[in-house]
């Protein structure tokens, strides 16, 4: 009895992180996602110095969390994340419109997956 | 992190029902949860292990939850006879009373030749001496021999020896035990008095020393001390 209640404990202990942890991460990526829309429509009006500001504060937020991403989540999907924030970076400083505009998209949506991808589902269950 | 642990509820009774459906055959010592469980953490254990790029709460959130699931049935099924019967089975009785049940042995997907073979590990070479031949949930193969080749005990020629004391190890490796001491009711002064009898004069000269409950000790000395 005595053990059962201690694996009753851990693994209450462990579903308690884990759901913290995926809201985190949700927050964490909603967080992220904010700026990208902004981004997009300055990229599209072609105010590459403003976007390319937000960028970069968008990189340094990704930093900041990268360590909590990698405890979490697979480390291939924060390297695609990395790759499409350096190319959205490097489009908007050359100021390639129709370039910025996709890394933009690619990497919101590589942020909405890192999300969806354990969300609690049928889909992701089954 | 849930759709993990999820996950990995739904693998766990995935494979205890398909090994349970594949019968105790497949067991071997194992029951078929613990089964379950030594090879889905094997699994899951080498994952962050070969893969760097996995973290490794991919390997600790679903053992945990196996660790868990594990505990919680061994538990109901202690409290539960159904629960019992559903994750663990029944023994099967695949000879009774020197009479092979051969339904049972279809059902259980046994043949004469593994059947045979249970019995020549027991080391019994001979059919005819068998009264029950039990498959036990865990794959093995228990048998109960016919009383007249039941084999010979010092009662049956009238002999009734004093069952042995347990041996509990008080000195190993020249380190006292003092659990030990407190087990059997002594203190050092009865140990030293042991010890100054073989004219021992420290407790690191002695290789191994047992008591059992009445104080008859064993005690052998280090080479290098003699």
């Amino acid at each position: 009895m005595k053990r059962f209640l201690i694996v009753l404990a851990l693994f209450c202990l462990v579903a308690m992180l884990c759901a913290v942890g995926d809201t985190t991460v949700n927050r964490k990526t909603e967080a992220l996602s904010a700026p990208l829309g902004r981004i997009d429509q300055l990229a599209a009006a072609e105010q590459y110095q403003e976007a390319l500001v937000l960028c970069e504060e968008l990189q340094q937020a990704y930093e900041q969390d990268f360590p909590f991403f990698c405890a979490l989540l697979h480390h291939q999907r924060l390297e695609e994340i990395e790759r499409s924030l350096c190319a959205l970076h490097s489009s908007l400083f050359l100021e390639q419109r129709e370039e910025a505009r996709a890394a933009c998209a690619q990497v919101e949506l590589l942020l909405r997956e890192l999300a969806e991808l354990d969300r609690l589902g049928v889909g992701n269950l089954f | 992190m849930i759709t993990v642990m999820l996950r990995t509820v739904i693998l766990y009774f995935t494979v205890t029902v398909a090994l349970r459906i594949m019968g105790k055959r497949t067991l071997g010592e194992l029951q078929p949860n613990e089964l379950v469980v030594t090879m889905l953490i094997a699994e899951l254990a080498g994952i962050p292990i070969q893969e760097p790029e996995i973290p490794l709460v991919y390997g600790v959130v679903p053992i945990t939850t196996l660790l868990f699931l594990e505990v919680l049935f061994s538990y109901l099924a202690l409290k539960n006879d159904w629960i019992r019967k559903a994750f663990i089975g029944r023994p099967s009785i695949i000879i009774h009373q020197g009479i092979i049940d051969q339904k049972e042995m279809e059902r259980q997907r046994l043949n004469m030749d593994d059947l045979l073979a249970g019995l020549r590990q027991q080391e019994i070479c001979d059919l005819s001496t068998v009264a029950y031949a039990i498959l036990e949930t865990d794959g093995k193969l228990s048998v109960m021999l016919q009383a007249k080749n039941f084999p010979l005990t010092l009662c049956d020629i009238g002999r009734h020896p004093q069952t042995p004391l347990l041996q509990h190890i008080l000195i190993s490796g020249g380190k006292l035990r003092s659990s030990t001491l407190r087990m059997i009711k002594k203190d050092t002064n009865w140990l030293h008095n042991q010890l100054q009898t073989r004219q021992i004069s420290k407790v690191q000269n002695v290789l191994l020393m047992t008591a059992d409950e009445e104080g008859n000790t064993t005690i052998i000395q280090k080479e290098s001390a003699q």
